[in-house]
């Protein structure tokens, strides 16, 4: 294992951390918040930790595959205890392990909350919490190759371990080159979001909040009621619209501004993501019109708005869906282990896996008659080789079985098994609010100490994709 | 007029061609590879034969390749039988023929053809082969189909049993008492000997008999014979070889059809699988009955064995034939087996170096010849004119034309319009004749056009 070179890679994430976190030091200053200190000085001992890391460990060499599992968890690690500095020394959030939450929900675009009133934290720290969520949408790790020049092997191997979906999509030839073009595409998105959220009268602290938070499909707002703060139905046009951008894969947003318009329709991922959307929108708004809890309009608006947010994994609020029939909650709560498309910003399971597994599900059927048949499983007309078949398997029983046991001990710790169960689902598929205790009309502050650091952990492992955080946990790693 | 051709690769199609091209009077310098088949050729053939690789410039001097006027290159290996066509354009050799197999090849980019290799007749007889298969599925009854005039007129082949109500009566009687329907009957296989009929031959139990006529007209007088198109839906391939690919690929595509492809090997089979949308791909032995009975041999309708083993096919079609299956088609390229093919009760035969070979020959024997086509098993070849001016066929009625014994006259083509010329019939300038002939008489034929 090459650590003098894990370390050096560290301290320039942090470096960078660093550099990111002075940005919303404007803001403090702008609006003469309280934070402006807080926000400086965590800025610099992010850092001056980061410099510190860099320059003592001076490493040639190339990166090994299993340095790269460390750096991308050791990354993510370091860079949500940093990010937390700001919520600690602005005294906004004093425990560490609520500010930790906080952050680990921010950067793995979560966006669960241990806040009580939103509205009550300065502008800077507000500003941070969304930037977090944008630096971890496409990437914390992702940004880095973009930036850093690593040897192609290196590269690949960290890129791999954050971009979330079973199979990688080069565009490039160059990994690098890859990294930044989706970045490039990132920034674009997000920057006509803002745009279009600054017409419908927002102003910019929150424009660019609400824009970071829904192209990485994080979630956290600058109002207690999220978006249902905004009452505006231009606003929720515009979320709805880029949550559901985000959701998708962006390579195909990639090509598609190359010229190449059909591209989204070729995608049979993208198919069955849409249909999933059209589909459960209607269950729920037949389902809430049924039960008479919304009107005619309403029903619709507020049906399509949850249901892309919630399969996006963002999990922005316009209403209090903790409230709609048994039903519909399900519906929500089955949509938490679909997620986005791979390679969106997206979270959970992830609508790829659900086809490769739909398919090898019918595959299967097939075989019962025909023992001897070979039968690809097929997507976009090209067979997907069997052991990204078997991964896809691997890594749907590791989300289940983490899904159980983490559930098995938040009940442990007195909590009702809605709230425990959907609050672990949540948390793993980084989406944010989840039913019960913490529905999106409250939040994560309640529960127990230890509750918080086992959702943190799932958030995490939730966004590196399992494999990524529990090979550490393996003897071979360590050997 | 003979002609210096220089053959690369004395494998089964080659040696084939160069035993028919020498007999011809064509001087033949051969190279391939393998000593064996070097000492075989030089032994047993009127031919001049070299050891080496067929793309080498200086082998390729030695052969005669700068007085050449033509170069078949048939080896195994299509990148070499590109390059020495490459070769062969450099020294000025007038026609290029290669044989192309890998099926990626064959899909050329637009504006970048084999002529830019310097190839002017490229050959896939797998993909040849293929679609033959195809076209005898469509014709259930038949044991041969050719088409001629683009597909205006087809030659089929049907083999004649006792439930035939026209059997025992004379070709002349035939057409006389079904005056709706126009066809002739061209060749009679009659055991391994081939009959070109005159009006008083007769039909005789288990013959095969090959008629032209119009393609429109074809499921009628498949009826007339006593014979029923079936709709084959059911169809099961042995073998996932290059033909048995082709063969797939093509079925592919026809929505009402079921098709299962079964191959032995494991890496092959994954690669078929990956290639088709509907087809669905057995990996097993074709030769284990269990395995056929599992994919249900017993309600298949066609069984097409194109494995690469001759004995194999033949052997699974007796035992698909044995267990109702409607049509057996094998791959057979051993010209030794072929004769078998009818008295066992295998439906059809195809042959990949029948195929290329007819390809080849039709070019060599070019002037007015339209195409070209011999039939596996039958001493006789179908050949399509195209009757110019001075053509000596248009000066007067047929029934005044001496025509060659040994020959007959198939179907004429003039526009759009589809002819069965009887003695009256006087050939135009532009017709297309489609005529048929044993190979003695072939050259008087040609001398009419």
């Amino acid at each position: 294992m090459n650590l003098r070179l894990v370390v050096r890679l560290l301290g320039f994430l942090l470096l960078a951390i660093g550099l990111f976190m002075a940005v919303p030091a404007l803001f403090s200053w702008y609006y003469g918040g309280p934070d402006l200190v807080a926000i400086l000085a965590s800025s610099a001992l992010t850092m001056a930790a980061g410099g510190l890391l860099a320059a003592f460990s001076r490493s040639q060499g190339e990166l090994q595959l299993r340095d790269s599992f460390l750096v991308v968890a050791l990354g993510w690690l370091l860079a949500s205890a940093c990010g937390a500095l700001p919520f600690i020394l602005s005294g906004a959030i004093p425990s560490f392990s609520d500010a930790f939450f906080e952050s680990v929900s921010g950067f793995t675009t979560t966006g669960a909350s241990i806040l009580v009133r939103v509205e009550d934290l300065p502008h800077g720290l507000l500003f941070w919490r969304s930037l977090t969520h944008w630096l971890g949408g496409m990437g914390i790790i992702v940004l880095s190759v973009a930036i850093l020049p690593l040897a192609g092997v290196g590269g690949t191997q960290l890129y791999k371990a954050e971009i979330p979906g079973p199979t990688l999509d080069k565009i490039a030839p160059r990994i690098r080159q890859t990294a930044t073009t989706l970045w490039q595409v990132y920034i674009l998105l997000t920057a006509v979001e803002t745009l279009l959220l600054l017409a419908a009268r927002m102003n910019l602290h929150e424009a660019l909040c609400h824009s970071f938070a829904t192209m990485a499909t994080g979630g956290f707002s600058t109002r207690t009621a999220s978006i249902a703060g905004f009452n505006s139905l231009f606003v929720e046009a515009v979320v709805v619209i880029f949550m559901f951008l985000a959701g998708m894969n962006f390579t195909l947003h990639y090509h598609f501004l190359r010229g190449r318009t059909s591209v989204f329709w070729k995608s049979e991922e993208f198919r069955l993501y849409l249909g999933i959307v059209v589909a459960f929108t209607a269950i729920l708004a037949a389902d809430n019109l049924a039960a008479g809890i919304l009107p005619a309009g309403g029903a619709l608006r507020h049906s399509l708005f949850q249901v892309v947010s919630i399969i996006t994994t963002t999990g922005f609020a316009t209403a209090d869906f903790g409230l709609w029939p048994a039903a519909a909650r399900f519906v929500l709560l089955f949509l938490m282990f679909v997620g986005g498309c791979a390679g969106s910003t997206g979270g959970s399971i992830k609508v790829v896996r659900v086809l490769i597994i739909l398919k090898q599900g019918m595959v299967e059927l097939r075989k019962l008659l025909h023992p001897r048949a070979v039968i690809p499983v097929r997507i976009d007309g090209r067979s997907v080789p069997q052991d990204v078949v078997v991964n896809v398997l691997g890594f749907l029983f590791l989300y289940i079985g983490i899904l159980f046991l983490s559930t098995l001990a938040l009940t442990l710790m007195r909590i009702d098994i809605l709230t425990a169960f959907s609050a672990v689902a949540a948390s793993l598929g980084n989406i944010g609010p989840g039913l019960g205790a913490v529905g999106p009309a409250a939040n994560f502050q309640h529960l127990p100490l230890a509750g918080k650091w086992l959702l943190s952990f799932c958030m995490l492992a939730g966004r590196l994709e399992i494999y990524t955080i529990i090979v550490l946990f393996t003897r071979d790693f360590w050997k | 007029m003979s002609q210096n051709i220089v053959l690369v690769g004395l494998g089964q199609v080659g040696s084939h061609l160069a035993k028919v091209l020498s007999r011809e009077g064509h001087n033949i310098v051969a190279i391939d590879s393998k000593p064996e088949r070097v000492n075989a050729a030089n032994e047993n053939l009127d031919i001049k034969a070299l050891l080496g690789h067929g793309a080498s410039p200086s082998l390729l001097r030695e052969a005669g390749i700068e007085q050449a006027d033509m170069l078949i290159a048939v080896s195994g290996n299509d990148e070499t039988n590109v390059v020495a066509c490459g070769m062969a354009a450099h020294f000025g050799v007038m026609q290029k023929i290669a044989r192309i197999r890998i099926p990626e090849f064959f899909h050329q980019p637009p504006h970048f053809t084999f002529a830019d290799w310097g190839v002017d007749l490229a050959i896939h007889p797998e993909q040849e082969t293929a679609k033959e298969i195809v076209q005898l599925i469509k014709r259930s009854a038949a044991t041969d189909v050719l088409e001629f005039a683009e597909n205006r007129v087809q030659l089929i082949g049907i083999r004649i049993d006792a439930s035939c109500p026209l059997l025992h009566k004379k070709l002349n009687e035939i057409s006389q008492q079904s005056p709706g329907q126009v066809f002739r009957v061209v060749a009679i296989l009659r055991g391994t000997e081939t009959v070109i009929p005159g009006g008083n031959d007769i039909l005789l139990n288990r013959d095969q008999v090959f008629i032209v006529a119009a393609t429109r007209d074809i499921p009628a007088i498949v009826s007339l014979m006593g014979k029923s198109e079936e709709k084959l839906e059911q169809i099961m391939i042995l073998g996932g070889g290059l033909v048995g690919r082709a063969t797939a690929a093509l079925l592919d595509q026809e929505k009402n059809l079921t098709v299962k492809l079964i191959d032995p090997d494991p890496e092959r089979a994954l690669s078929l699988a990956d290639a088709m949308q509907r087809t669905l791909v057995i990996q097993g032995d074709g030769r284990d009955f269990n395995l056929l009975a599992t994919e249900g041999i017993l309600e298949t309708d066609v069984l097409i064995s194109v494995t690469d083993d001759e004995e194999t096919n033949i052997l699974t079609s007796l035992l698909a034939k044995h267990l109702g299956v409607a049509k057996a088609i094998a791959m057979v390229n051993r010209p030794e087996y072929l004769a078998l093919m009818a008295p066992i009760g295998v439906n059809a035969a195809v042959n990949t170096n029948v195929v290329t070979s007819n390809a080849i020959l039709r070019l060599i024997r070019r002037k007015d010849i339209v195409s070209l086509a011999a039939i596996p098993g039958l001493d006789a070849q179908a050949v399509e004119y195209l009757a110019h001016p001075g053509s000596r066929i248009t000066r007067k009625p047929l029934a005044r034309i001496d025509f060659p014994a040994g020959a007959i006259m198939g179907a004429v083509t003039r526009g759009e319009e589809v002819i069965i010329p009887v003695g009256d019939t006087r050939i135009q300038p532009g017709d297309h004749v489609i005529a048929f002939s044993v190979p003695k008489a072939l050259p008087n034929v040609d001398k009419l056009f």
